[in-house]
């Protein structure tokens, strides 16, 4: 194996892979980035076993080969080397020179046999959208699904591909984002792809690219460009949400989101540690926000706000509530409510997009 | 800077609290047992009583054999929790961190107070004339640098009012006596090291870390330390969490599963009235069995989410029980705990709970309302 490549290239390439590298490992290999000098340019790829991700950035290529690198040397060497050409040069299956101006290094790998195999994902018969599309979905949906290992199902993001339409649906089993966009063409799938592999595909593909989206059996790829993007898809039936999302909520409230959010910092300040529970007391033209926390103390804070229905007092784990209301688009959102109890669904009020956009949150009972 | 960790240690601390209540019980044999069956146990012995036999653990029917005299009272245990907290009252002013041990027992730092207070020597002493003086209860003093050793100290050299283990003196201190004097060292430890003749905790010093190992597993290691006088625990005051407590003795001992399954079944009601009433819900719940050969078995899991609901805390309880009383031996006691959680407030779920679960609360507070009305028996459980 024998190429010359620039900085930047090198940079670019590493800066891909290196996200799906775990810094900890028990399998040594997957500390490494596995470097394939082709004759279409230098393949490098990196892989924790459940997002593999690959790219190809230009080189001039003498020799053809493959070796694995540790990746995170790799990428100190290549910060700290001069702007100027930088030649690799393999010498065996597991060691490798690399020359740039009069800095000399050379590295031990590992074969690139022990480096696993990515999965086969045939994308003849792939989706086609928009990164930008893509983008929009994950980074207003993603932030619902549970971190927790208790319900495996929950720590996926639902992708629902349909011939008109796109939806992803994530969840925690107390908060929900759901969002759908117009789409055209497909056939309809129902994917449950980990977070983690989406955010990939965020950092890694410009808005305005076409990314081609393709299922094996128990994977998904990503493709666009040289940039590829694999991940094991979860397994499982995922809970009926579309039963959870009430349809008879006859109360309603429309706040200015800034408002809103600060009002929520202020009072999480006292708010229990473990719950954030916050009461909002809706009636009139006002919500009034009260926090009573035992050995602590309380606050208290009011908005003007639209409201129609029966006045109410309602429990919110506060933090569920700021999250939603960081990844509402609009100024103004409305809430609508039916009982203490029952879940509240928050909307962008006067968003002027063909996407459509809501969120869930369960409440807190508040037991005094 | 040298740590002063200081340990109190009332002597028969509910008797003495009795006998301050009540003064014609002072010098005679006192017992403390629940009453309504000579098959309950004795919970607590005044130094007459243990003169005369009576063990703590011991059947009511039995201790009376040994000691006809015996003066049996019900405990009253808030009475004890009440004398507790006036004991920790008097240890505030001068005892920075405390950190409550068992009922009336406390650890004190008294780190970096000499200054403020003098030798930690003087504040023990002055700590034992102000209980003494303010509640007329009679205790002893540990001092040492670290926990182990100050308890250790203030059990074992009793007619002392207190005692100061110097850094350094620790192994040699706590060598002549026996393991039994040192926390950790429960019953089925010392069995096993009596086995190699280690019966003094200076024999446990004197073997190596791994040697103990090898008998005790991996909890060996924490015992040797202690046994060297090496215990690097800090006194932490407690988290505040409460507790409700409720148990049961059984009239008859038994070992038949339906009839544990209904007690605690009553026991778990009664825990869930308590919560209810109380607004509250139960983060943990935790089952201690009594045997009949006055063998304790215990377990505990959280309750998640938090509940205050009988059926709920029954199954939980069912569970538990299931793990714990695996003997083959007749039971005579049963108790729950149910600690309170933290916020009292449940985050509802999108998915859960079903709506049998909403059911279920709805039921336990009809229930409840019955039971306000026409009192406790009034209706209960098709089991």
């Amino acid at each position: 194996m024998k190429f010359t490549i620039t900085r930047e290239q090198l940079q670019e390439g590493l800066a891909a892979v290196a996200a799906a590298i775990p810094a900890k490992t028990t399998l040594p290999v997957l500390s490494n980035v596995l470097l394939e000098a082709t004759k279409n340019g230098i393949r490098l790829s990196g892989t924790d076993l459940d997002i593999a991700v690959s790219t190809t950035v230009a080189a001039d290529v003498d020799a053809e080969g493959a070796v694995t690198l540790p990746a995170k040397k790799l990428v100190d060497i290549a910060r700290e080397l001069p702007p100027a050409p930088i030649r690799f040069t393999g010498a065996g299956e597991q060691r490798v020179s690399i020359e740039c101006g009069r800095a000399k290094f050379k590295l031990l790998g590992l074969p690139k046999e022990e480096f696993p195999s990515f999965p086969t994902v045939k994308f003849d018969k792939a989706w086609k959208a928009a990164a930008g599309v893509v983008h929009k979905l994950v980074g207003h949906v993603a932030f619902a699904a549970s971190t927790e290992e208790s319900r495996p199902i929950l720590n996926g993001v639902l992708w629902e591909l349909r011939p008109d339409r796109m939806r992803m649906v994530a969840t925690n089993g107390h908060r929900l984002a759901k969002m759908d966009v117009p789409a055209s063409g497909g056939s309809t799938a129902d994917l449950i792809v980990p977070p983690k592999a989406l955010e990939q595909v965020r950092r890694l593909y410009a808005g305005d690219a076409e990314v081609e989206i393709a299922k094996s059996e128990n994977h998904i790829g990503f493709r666009s460009g040289g940039k590829l993007v694999f991940s094991r898809l979860i397994e499982g039936p995922y809970p009926n949400y579309e039963q959870v999302i009430p349809r008879e909520n006859d109360k309603a409230a429309t706040v200015d989101k800034a408002a809103m959010a600060a009002a929520l910092r202020r009072m999480s300040v006292v708010a229990s540690d473990q719950t954030h529970r916050i009461r909002l007391a809706f009636s009139g033209g006002t919500v009034k926000f009260s926090v009573q926390t035992p050995d602590l103390g309380e606050a208290q804070d009011e908005l003007p706000v639209t409201y129609e229905g029966e006045p109410l007092e309602i429990g919110f784990n506060a933090m569920y509530l700021l999250e939603i209301l960081k990844y509402m688009p609009t100024d103004e959102v409305r809430f609508t409510f039916k009982a203490p109890e029952r879940a509240a669904t928050i909307e962008p009020v006067g968003w002027n997009d063909p996407a459509s956009y809501m969120a869930l949150v369960m409440p807190l009972r508040l037991v005094d | 800077m040298d740590r002063a960790i200081l340990y109190v240690n009332p002597l028969s601390f509910p008797i003495a609290v009795e006998c301050r209540v009540s003064t014609r019980l002072t010098g005679r044999p006192v017992a403390l047992a629940p009453g309504g069956t000579d098959r309950a146990i004795i919970w607590s012995a005044s130094p007459e009583a243990v003169c005369a036999g009576v063990e703590v653990g011991m059947p009511i029917y039995q201790a009376l054999r040994r000691c006809p005299d015996l003066v049996i009272q019900p405990p009253r245990y808030a009475l004890y929790a009440r004398a507790a907290v006036a004991l920790e009252g008097i240890l505030q002013p001068f005892v920075p961190v405390i950190e409550p041990h068992t009922l009336g027992h406390a650890y004190g730092d008294l780190t970096g107070t000499r200054k403020l207070f003098g030798p930690a020597t003087d504040v023990a002493a002055k700590i034992r004339r102000e209980i003494w003086g303010r509640l007329g209860l009679p205790v002893t003093v540990g001092l040492a640098a670290n926990k182990v050793v100050s308890e250790v100290a203030a059990h074992v050299l009793k007619p002392e009012p207190v005692v100061d283990v110097r850094p350094g003196d620790e192994p040699a201190f706590l060598a002549p006596h026996p393991l039994a004097a040192l926390p950790g060292a429960e019953p089925n430890v010392r069995e096993r090291l009596a086995r190699y003749n280690v019966v003094r905790i200076g024999a446990l010093a004197a073997l190596t870390r791994v040697q103990v190992e090898g008998v005790l597993g991996r909890r060996g290691a924490v015992l040797h330390s202690r046994a060297c006088g090496i215990d690097p625990r800090p006194v932490t005051p407690p988290a505040r969490r409460e507790t409700l407590r409720v148990h049961a003795s059984l009239t008859v001992e038994t070992n038949d599963r339906e009839a544990l399954v209904v007690l605690l079944r009553g026991l778990a009601e009664e825990i869930g009235r308590a919560l209810r009433r109380r607004r509250a819900t139960a983060e943990r719940l935790h089952v201690r069995v009594r045997y009949a050969d006055h063998r304790d078995a215990a377990g505990d899991e959280p309750l998640e989410p938090a509940t205050d609901l009988d059926g709920e805390l029954a199954a939980a309880a069912r569970r538990l029980a299931d793990r714990v009383a695996t003997r083959r031996i007749a039971l005579t006691a049963v108790g729950l705990t149910a600690t309170i959680g933290a916020g009292s407030d449940v985050q509802l779920s999108l998915f859960d709970p079903p709506p049998p679960a909403l059911r279920r609360r709805s039921l336990n507070d009809a229930i409840d309302r019955v039971r306000r009305r026409y009192g406790t028996k009034s209706i209960r459980y098709a089991h």
